[in-house]
């Protein structure tokens, strides 16, 4: 094939017209910078074999921004002798033209002649693309894409095989056409790539499947119909049997029995209450009766009590009686004995004093022995208090019996006092002239006595009255009073007193005396200590002390003589053992002590006393009241009649609590809330069989009408017709699958042959591969594989052989392999005669120096028999091609129009 | 003289899904057409009493249509027809019987033998002794009471029952529903009519199985006739008469095919075929292409001449020769294709696909060197359908 000239108008870059005449058979060289339009041309060359002129892809051929533009292109060229011209254009006024030998086709015709000729085919629909283009994909080379071959061979490797064949290649057509019908008929039944089925297939399996699930519906519904009649017969015989037996009757009986048996039983039960109402009003009877019969033993018993506590108070009243008699006589003997030991202790105290006043004495003596042998030395110096001590010799030295004298006249005061207060008042008014002697004291005229002790009033001519002053204690204080009376006198006597007053008076001239002693002394120290005079006056002092003394002495001794002369015992001793003066007053307080207990015991007793007789007094009036309360003949014949009346009671209550007993017993047995559930359980029963009954009439009713309107439907009629369709649609999807897996089996043989054909190609292939493999890796080896495309390639290197898959060898190894690939596949088809033409678009940038040049040399070669078109942006590169390039921009863009016809 | 006409296993309402669409309606219909054939037989030889041994109905729910045709069908024949439900149409609580009293299409000389109770035929001086299934299936037999069971002296003692003979038929086949082989010498019986057995079969002087009137099935079972059945009188055994009541004869035809000339022997005998026929023909052997097609082609017009034909060619094998070969022109690989396709039929598992697939590529190729007959890719139109 030889192309002479190419004609663009409108046509991207060029927005006017292009025309390239007088193409070399040979090596043909375009060149020019980016963007001058080289590949605009290469373009529009494969759109006029490749694009249908109807497409609307060719909307990109348009030059920018002028949307009304039509391109167009005109080809013309020669395959053989047959002289071509294609004329193509597209959107505004679509057209499609091809001359050759005279004759001019149209349209698709033309195209498809054009595809036929060449081995390519057209998109069905849209944009032409790399798999529709067949052998003029792999010759001509688009920009960047030389080193994609493999790409390029599959997709033209079924024309290679058909243009090559020869009359096999024929044969193989024929077969592929079969191929292709086995593969539209398979495809009718099966998806191309997964075998599923579709189509009549798939419809006639979902049809199968449909049917088999109508079948099973119905033949539910069958087995439903079919369960309902069994049931229904079913229902009918037990219907019939229970019609016979009537087995409610049989519990309606058992009920009544029940309920007979349970009435009976209510009967003894209403008994049995009866006679424990009976047994209740019998008990509160005798209840009562055992009350009265207590009441009246308790009266009795009351009697009998009272009797016996006046017994037991006579018996308390007699032992408090002895008692105040033996306190009496304790009291009386006690008495006597203080009044012993009050002498005593008094005898002792005088008998003290005196031994007192003897040592006194006697150490006055020592001391006036002793001034009188200074006296001589002391004389002169005591003179001048001799007088005061003269005068303070008669006085007291001592104040202390004063207080104690104070203090007894204070109490004797006191305690005149508290018996006047207490004492018996003895008043009385005489007739002039009349006496009366009061205890020896004559009384006359009017006046008034306190009696204080028991007194004896005379009346002359008649007797004595004797008064004995009953005031409470007055004994008591007459005791005290004498005692302090005693004491008062002893005191006075101690102080060389007649009286209180006299004393106080002796008392404050003696204080008067000392002190001016005193004064004097002082201020004899002062002006002559240790004096004569001081010695005088002491001795002085203590002769009149002595000769006090021996008065004191002398009449104390005298007061102890008349005291103890009285009851003849000798005088004691001067010297007064102190131990029995302690003990004295020791038994003497003890003596008072017991004295008070025995009055307190007394007293006591007599309280005791009293109460005991108030205690019998009531006694007595109880007893008395009791004895009048009581009927005794009464009572005996009460507790006579009831004690009768609470026997009987007794007999019977006995009698029926046998009776209740055996009422008790015989309803435990009969079971009355098992007799009430047996009632009702029969009772529910016998309903519960009738209803059953009715029931399962009613279902049977119910059970005929709903099979009768289902027997209409005619089931086993339809499920018999359904099987029959379904078994008919199962042969039918049968036969279909037999079809397809036949299909599918062809199919696969038919691929199997194929695939084998086309390696039958690669022969040749390599061939004719060799010789451009020889000038540029020499003494190396490609082999191809299934597809016709290089595989690997072996290489002699230094250091051996070495193979490497295409796909690992660099970008500018495959650009080579990717050209001499195609110049000889364009070999091969030149020598089947078949056209060729190659177009090179800047196919070999990646290509360092040394390859290239040896690619220069191929190319060469090959241009002596092939066209060669060549597009590069680099015109240094090929000078040495051996040919002149065209220089793109200078090829004159004239603005004529295409014409349809050269 | 007493004249019955014994017939039974109607199966109306039966359907024939193992047929096309076409003709399994056709093999269907003729049963109700076969039941006025009966009607018009016993027309013709003035029997007493037509009796009918069960199965009467393929199946309890046939359609209210189907029962109105049948006692439709009946009313050829004026006098007593005597029909029992067998196992197919027991007499259950609600059945078949108790729709057709409920539509009331059961004319008044047809009596239902329902219960187990004799049927005195005054007119005919027959008394039957009919045991009707009263469930799908019993284990019992029914016929039993026939022994005790009174009939009005100077009557005809006649037995009616559905089941299998003991001890008569292969074991296994029906073995429910059984009935005592001595049944009719015990039960002093002059006639035992037996239905359930589809062909016809004597079982003793006075038992037999009369078969079904249509037949239904390949299994050769002498089928397709009703019995006349005569009995003299006074005791004597009856005269028994087959009288053929079909319309469609079934056959299985086995073709065993290893030559063109087999085949063309094979093509001449299907010319004796009838629209009566109703034909399950297996084909087994080795053909080449050529003999394969004429003998589907062959089978094709046979189609039309039948009233069915189901060809099963599973056995048969295609071994295409030199002639087929050049006939097909089958050039460049297709030839090798061919060839595997030959050897992969003996591969069993590849043999039904194999056999298939060179039926296809032949067609393909028959029909690319013959332009004029265009649409060449479609199957061949043989039926190729297992046999049911």
């Amino acid at each position: 094939m030889q192309l002479t000239r190419i004609q663009l108008s409108q046509f991207r870059k060029f927005r006017g017209a292009l025309d390239i005449r007088d193409l070399s058979p040979g090596l043909n060289l375009f060149t020019g910078p980016n963007e001058a339009g080289k590949s605009t041309i290469a373009a529009a060359f494969r759109a006029a074999f490749f694009e249908r002129h109807r497409s609307n892809a060719a909307q990109e051929f348009r030059p920018e921004g002028d949307s009304s533009a039509t391109p167009s292109i005109a080809l013309e060229f020669q395959t053989g002798d047959t002289q071509y011209r294609l004329f193509k254009q597209f959107l505004g006024r679509k057209r499609c033209t091809l001359e050759f030998d005279g004759r001019k086709l149209d349209g698709d015709d033309a195209e498809d002649h054009l595809a036929g000729l060449l081995g390519y085919q057209y998109a069905g629909k849209g944009r032409s693309k790399a798999e529709h283009w067949g052998i003029p994909g792999l010759l001509w080379i688009e920009q960047g894409n030389s080193h994609e071959l493999d790409s390029a061979i599959a997709h033209a490797v079924e024309h290679l095989r058909t243009a090559l064949g020869g009359d096999a290649g024929r044969q193989s057509e024929e077969s592929d056409l079969v191929l292709s019908s086995v593969m539209q008929q398979r495809n009718a039944l099966l998806t191309p790539s997964g075998g599923a089925p579709r189509g009549d297939y798939a419809q006639a399996q979902a049809n199968v499947a449909q049917l088999q699930q109508a079948l099973q519906a119905i033949r539910n519904e069958v087995r439903d119909y079919r369960d309902k009649v069994d049931r229904l017969a079913d229902l009918q015989a037990r219907h019939a049997a229970d019609e016979a037996a009537q087995p409610w009757q049989a519990a309606h009986a058992q009920q009544q029995q029940a309920q007979q048996q349970l009435q009976e039983t209510r009967q003894l039960a209403q008994s049995l209450q009866e006679l424990l109402v009976r047994q209740r009003d019998l008990r509160e009877t005798a209840r009562l009766l055992q009350d009265q019969l207590q009441h009246l033993a308790t009266r009795q018993q009351t009697i009998a009590q009272r009797q016996a506590a006046v017994t037991q108070a006579t018996d308390a009243l007699h032992l408090a009686d002895a008692a105040v008699q033996h306190w009496q006589q304790r009291h009386a003997q006690a008495a006597q004995t203080r009044q012993q030991t009050q002498t005593a202790l008094e005898r002792m105290h005088q008998a003290a004093h005196l031994a007192d006043l003897i040592r006194e004495r006697q150490d006055c003596l020592r001391q006036l022995d002793a001034a009188g042998r200074r006296l001589e030395q002391a004389d002169e110096a005591n003179r001048s208090l001799q007088a005061l001590q003269a005068a303070l010799a008669d006085l007291p030295a001592d104040d202390k019996p004063l207080a104690r004298l104070r203090d007894c006249t204070r109490r004797l005061d006191e305690l005149r006092i508290r018996q006047q207060a207490n004492a018996t008042r003895l008043q009385f008014a005489l007739h002039d002239g009349a006496t009366l002697t009061l205890d020896a004291e004559p009384l006359h005229g009017s006046g008034e006595r306190l009696l204080t002790a028991d007194a004896t009033l005379e009346l002359p001519g008649t007797g004595t009255l004797r008064i004995r002053p009953g005031g409470e204690g007055l004994e008591a204080l007459r005791d005290e009073h004498d005692t302090l009376a005693r004491q008062s006198d002893t005191l006075l006597a101690q102080l060389g007193a007649t009286s209180l007053q006299d004393a106080e008076t002796r008392h404050l001239r003696a204080i008067q005396l000392r002190a001016d002693s005193a004064m004097r002394q002082e201020s004899l120290r002062l002006h002559a200590p240790d004096g004569a005079d001081a010695l005088r006056i002491q001795l002085a002092s203590l002769q009149a002390r002595l000769s006090g003394l021996d008065a004191r002495i002398a009449s104390e001794r005298q007061a102890i003589a008349a005291s103890h002369g009285v009851d003849g015992s000798a005088a004691p001793n001067d010297i007064t053992d102190t131990v029995d003066l302690s003990q004295a007053q020791a038994a003497h307080q003890h003596a008072q002590t017991a004295l008070d207990d025995a009055r307190e015991q007394l007293h006591q007793a007599q309280l005791r006393a009293g109460a005991a007789r108030s205690q019998h007094e009531h006694a007595e009036r109880e007893q008395q009241a009791a004895l009048l309360a009581i009927d005794a003949e009464q009572d005996r014949s009460h507790n006579e009649q009831w004690q009768r009346r609470l026997t009987d009671i007794q007999a019977e209550l006995a009698q029926s609590d046998i009776q209740a007993g055996i009422l008790q017993q015989k309803i435990a047995q009969a079971r009355p809330d098992i007799l009430q559930q047996d009632v009702e359980r029969y009772r529910l029963s016998a309903d519960g069989l009738l209803l059953q009954h009715r029931q399962r009439h009613d279902a049977i009713l119910r059970l005929e009408a709903e099979l009768q309107a289902l027997g209409a439907h005619g089931l086993d009629e339809r499920e018999a017709e359904l099987a029959q369709t379904l078994a008919q649609a199962q042969r039918s999807a049968e036969a279909l699958t037999r079809r397809a897996r036949a299909l599918d089996h062809l199919q696969q043989l038919l691929r199997d042959r194929q695939q084998a054909a086309t390696q039958a190609l690669q022969a040749p292939l390599q061939a004719h591969l060799r010789h451009y493999l020889d000038l540029l890796f020499p003494g190396a080896e490609l082999s191809l594989g299934d597809a016709l495309s290089p595989d690997t390639l072996r290489r002699r290197l230094p250091d051996g052989m070495r193979a490497d898959l295409i796909a690992t060898l660099s970008h500018g190894a495959r650009e080579q392999i990717g050209v001499i690939g195609r110049l000889a596949c364009a070999d091969l088809l030149r020598a089947a005669g078949r056209p060729t033409l190659l177009i090179l678009d800047d196919a070999l940038v990646h290509t360092d120096e040394v390859r290239l040049a040896q690619m220069k040399r191929i190319l060469f070669d090959a241009a002596t028999r092939h066209q060669i078109l060549m597009f590069s942006c680099h015109p240094s590169w090929w000078l040495d091609l051996g040919i002149a390039p065209r220089d793109i921009d200078s090829l004159a863009a004239s603005t004529l129009p295409l014409q349809e016809s050269a | 003289m007493i004249r019955l006409l014994h017939t039974a296993d109607w199966q109306i309402g039966k359907t024939f899904g193992q047929f096309s669409a076409e003709d399994a309606p056709v093999l269907a219909d003729a049963r109700l057409q076969t039941v006025a054939t009966l009607a018009e037989l016993a027309s013709r030889h003035q029997v007493d009493a037509v009796l009918a041994a069960g199965d009467i109905f393929d199946s309890q729910g046939v359609s209210d249509r189907t029962i109105q045709r049948l006692f439709h069908a009946m009313s050829g024949y004026a006098g007593p027809w005597v029909l029992l439900p067998g196992n197919h149409d027991a007499a259950l609580a609600e059945s078949v019987w108790t729709r057709a009293r409920r539509l009331d299409a059961i004319p008044g000389n047809v009596h239902l033998c329902l219960t187990p109770r004799p049927l005195i035929l005054d007119a005919a001086r027959i008394a039957i002794l009919p045991a009707p299934l009263t469930q799908r299936i019993t284990h019992d037999d029914l016929t039993q009471w026939f022994d005790a069971a009174p009939t009005p002296d100077g009557m005809a003692r006649i037995g009616l029952a559905h089941g299998s003979v003991q001890g008569l038929l292969a074991e296994g086949i029906d073995a429910s529903n059984p009935i005592a082989p001595d049944r009719a010498q015990r039960a002093r019986l002059d006639y035992l009519a037996l239905g359930d057995w589809h062909g016809t079969r004597q079982v003793d002087a006075r038992t037999w199985y009369s078969g079904t009137p249509e037949t239904d099935r390949f299994r050769a079972n002498d089928s397709g006739q009703a019995l006349l059945v005569t009995l003299p009188g006074h005791g004597a055994p009856p005269e028994v008469q087959t009288l053929p009541t079909g319309r469609y004869r079934w056959r299985t035809l086995t073709w065993s095919l290893h030559s063109s000339a087999a085949v063309d022997d094979a093509i001449g005998s299907l010319a004796e075929l009838t629209p009566q026929d109703v034909v399950q023909l297996r084909v087994d052997g080795q053909l080449n292409l050529e003999a394969h097609d004429a003998l589907q082609a062959a089978l094709n017009r046979a189609q039309g001449q039948v009233r069915s034909l189901v060809v099963d060619t599973d056995g048969l094998r295609l071994e295409p020769d030199e002639d087929d070969l050049r006939r097909l022109q089958a050039q460049g690989y297709l030839g090798d294709v061919i060839d595997t396709l030959r050897q992969q039929q003996q591969q069993p598992e590849l043999a039904d696909v194999a056999r298939d697939a060179l039926v296809i590529l032949s067609g393909i190729l028959d029909s690319r060197n013959a332009p004029a007959e265009t649409g060449g890719g479609d199957a061949p139109a043989t039926q190729v359908q297992p046999c049911n």
